[in-house]
């Protein structure tokens, strides 16, 4: 049977897709450290932690750097957890990773719920505008009445609350790149962030000016989980050494970005450093070649999550949605109303806040089920992870989230297709002594399936695009890629283009194939049920 | 003289708060085949279905080869212990299940229903199939002809060994070669024993197929 074979290959698709995520947690009983997890967004900007404009399969930035001595000082190896940014402090809350280090500001209203480390970065804050504005403009002042562009969620949206900016006049950006893009297109007057953001975005560009002098000055600092105190001062300490004997002053050299400021919250210069930031020349040229081949491979591999999450998610979608159609169309009223409430609930929340709350909701409810299960379960519990077993690899929770959404699509889909089967097929079945359950799994089902088929080929083109929204939870999909390469590469609108032409050939592919599956329906002898009329006097 | 293998008696049934059937008693022996005609909404078809067990009925007593579903107005609660104690049933064209072969159309409901192993179900209805000389197992419901559609229809109630066969409109859809096919498939079988009960508006088919003809109307048979 069609049906089961791609269930089948879905569940087998997923096993082989956890199986290659890292597992969610280091086995308890090895003797080995476990490594070092380190929450960081590669899609948020440079010079942080960004991909290697010339090996788009790399991370790179000052912060690996840092996090790469810390976990080597500390005798572990270190693991790149990698989320929205603005989800990285759910990530470390929920133990999906240990430490978070991204350029998170020190502010009174995160150190309150957070446990800041010591400062590894001075800042402050720097004004870009158009070169064409340079000369009026010197200080926020000078911008009253105009609109700034600053990261979402950044100190930056303080600084400018705090001078009077009404929130209409401060746009916000999910990655540091776009603020710049957006006073390039004039969209907005200037844009506010970390003076090494500037320097990075807008140093080097024709037709932007860094506006001279920083104000507003913080720092930046890790983040460990308040009830994790040891691994926070086992980075502190890591930290502090690394100030002292010059490893983490080297590091901000090597990225250009040691100045006075570092001096003053106690990092020492070390040794005297070359400013080198290789990565930065194939960005500006001619590096660009020999990366053409890495970024292929990277977009490649982008496409084959894309390609992995629908072949996973929709066969499993389909046979959840006949489930729920099934339930439907059952006779038992609790069934039918759980399965409209389900398929309610469902299409009436944007699979974006799905996805969410999914992710983090699973590792809590995982603690508190296997706090509350006896010791026997408990026990059944720990080769899966114990207390950290619902911690799935982002991967899998993007499988889980697309099949439950589109199941409820698919559910409607297949209540179409189960409703177009003639009454006459019932009455035959019926008739041939066929139980209701029978009947169902027999004749009605197969029927319907099959002439809902072209809608589910047709949800099948969408789920390939749909795809694209677990990006949010870290999972490195063909637009978090592609994304992510033009922001290291200040080529978003190229890659967009070629995100966009992937996704096409994609959705080629699956109507190729879903063309395919209807034909051999088609020859397995199946016509249209709509011209056999059922109708009896 | 042996009892008759079918036995209606009193029937009554309502339909969309209509009493439809108002007392009808009907008796079929071996070897008989008895068309009942009847215009649209006169009820013919509320009859066999009742009998067929599809539809429930407020009164009266069935009879199938010596079983009882008098009384019992629930239309799944047929008793069934006996491989002949429900009827067979062949509906109009279309009835096929389009997406088995002929053979799975044939054996479904001895392998599901009768839960038989696979072999013997599908030997089974090989021979209901060959007793209406359909020799393409493997063929596709809609790679026949009408006709044969519905000779392999009367071979698939069949497979179950009723002693007692109904159709609804058999030759509804049918031209006149096909609707030939079905009657000789229909005399050949009442010799051999069952006895066949046949709905229809088509009198020229009534009329060559059947040994006796009745109509009903208005809820009511007349011979």
């Amino acid at each position: 049977m069609t049906m089961r074979t791609l269930v089948a290959a879905a569940l087998a698709a997923v096993f082989a897709a956890l199986s290659m995520a890292p597992p969610a947690r280091a086995d308890s009983t090895a003797p080995a450290e476990p490594p070092l997890r380190w929450g960081a967004d590669p899609a948020g900007g440079a010079p942080f932690a960004f991909l290697d404009p010339a090996d788009p399969a790399r991370v790179i930035g000052f912060e690996v750097d840092i996090m790469e001595e810390i976990a080597r000082r500390l005798g572990r190896t270190l693991e790149l957890h990698r989320a929205d940014w603005l989800a990285l402090h759910d990530s470390l809350e929920a133990g999906r990773c240990d430490v978070l280090m991204n350029g998170f500001e020190v502010t009174d209203d995160r150190a309150a719920v957070a446990r800041f480390g010591v400062p590894y970065f001075a800042f402050g804050q720097q004004i870009v505008v158009r070169r064409a504005d340079a000369e009026r403009v010197s200080s926020l002042e000078d911008l009253a009445g105009g609109r700034v562009a600053v990261l979402n969620g950044s100190a930056s949206v303080d600084v400018l609350r705090d001078a009077g900016f009404p929130d209409e006049a401060i746009l916000q950006y999910d990655d540091s790149l776009a603020p710049y893009t957006e006073v390039k297109l004039g969209r907005a007057d200037a844009a506010l962030a970390e003076s090494i953001i500037a320097a990075y975005y807008a140093g080097s560009d024709p037709v932007l000016s860094v506006v001279p002098g920083t104000f507003a000055p913080g720092v930046y600092a890790a983040i460990t989980r308040a009830d994790d105190a040891e691994l926070g001062e086992a980075v502190d300490a890591a930290l502090r050494a690394m100030q002292k004997d010059g490893a983490l002053g080297e590091i901000l050299q090597r990225w250009g970005l040691y100045d006075d400021a570092q001096r003053a919250i106690g990092t020492g210069r070390g040794r005297a450093q070359d400013r080198i930031a290789e990565s930065f020349g194939a960005a500006s040229g001619e590096g660009a070649r020999s990366g053409a081949r890495a970024i292929l491979v990277a977009v490649l591999e982008g496409a084959w999550i894309t390609v992995l999450l629908t072949i996973t998610a929709m066969p499993l979608a389909t046979a959840a949605g006949l489930g729920l159609a099934l339930a439907r169309i059952s006779p038992r009223r609790w069934l039918r109303r759980s399965a409209i409430a389900y398929t309610t609930l469902i299409r009436g929340t944007p699979l974006l806040v799905q996805i969410f709350l999914v992710y983090f909701s699973l590792p809590p409810l995982g603690q508190w089920l296997h706090a509350s299960s006896p010791a026997a379960v408990q026990a059944l519990l720990d080769p899966l992870g114990g207390a950290a077993f619902l911690t799935l690899p982002p991967l899998a929770v993007g499988i889980l989230c697309l099949a439950a959404n589109y199941a409820a699509y698919e559910a409607e889909v297949h209540r179409g297709g189960l409703e177009a089967v003639p009454a006459i097929q019932w009455d035959a079945a019926r008739a041939l002594g066929l139980t209701r359950a029978q009947a169902i799994r027999h004749v009605i089902a197969p029927q319907g399936v099959r002439i809902a088929m072209p809608a589910i080929v047709n949800d099948l083109n969408s789920l390939i695009k749909d795809s694209c929204l677990v990006s949010v939870i870290g999972v490195t999909d063909l637009l978090s890629v592609a994304l992510g390469i033009g922001k290291a590469r200040f080529s978003v609108p190229e890659m967009l283009v070629i995100a966009a032409l992937v996704y096409l050939v994609l959705s080629i592919a699956g109507d190729l194939f879903g063309n395919r599956l209807e034909r051999r329906l088609r020859a397995r002898g199946f016509a249209p049920a709509a011209r056999e009329k059922g109708a009896h006097a | 003289m042996t009892a008759p293998l079918l036995e209606v008696r009193g029937l009554r049934a309502t339909r969309g708060g209509r009493e439809v059937l108002r007392g009808v008693d009907l008796s079929v022996d071996a070897g008989e085949r008895v068309a009942i005609l009847g215009a649209n909404g006169s009820g013919k078809t509320t009859l066999l279905r009742a009998v067929a067990g599809l539809d429930p009925f407020e009164a009266g007593e069935i009879r199938c080869a010596g079983s009882d579903a008098g009384g019992d107005t629930r239309p799944d609660a047929r008793p069934d212990a006996r491989p002949d104690a429900r009827p067979g049933l062949v509906l109009q064209q279309g009835a096929l299940f389009p997406h088995l072969s002929v053979l799975q159309n044939a054996s479904l409901a001895l392998r599901v229903a009768k839960r038989l192993p696979r072999h013997e179900a599908d030997a089974r209805a090989l021979a209901a199939l060959a007793r209406v000389s359909i020799a393409r197992p493997d063929a596709m419901p809609h790679e026949l002809s009408g006709g044969q559609q519905q000779r392999v229809a009367i071979a698939r109630a069949l497979a179950l060994e009723p002693r007692v066969l109904l159709l609804d409109e058999p030759t509804s859809a049918l031209d006149a070669a096909a609707t030939a096919e079905v009657e000789r498939t229909l005399v050949e079988l009442s010799q051999a024993g069952i006895a066949i009960v046949i709905v229809t508006h088509d009198l020229g088919f009534a009329s060559r197929v059947a040994t006796r003809t009745v109509t009903i109307d208005a809820g009511l048979l007349a011979g």
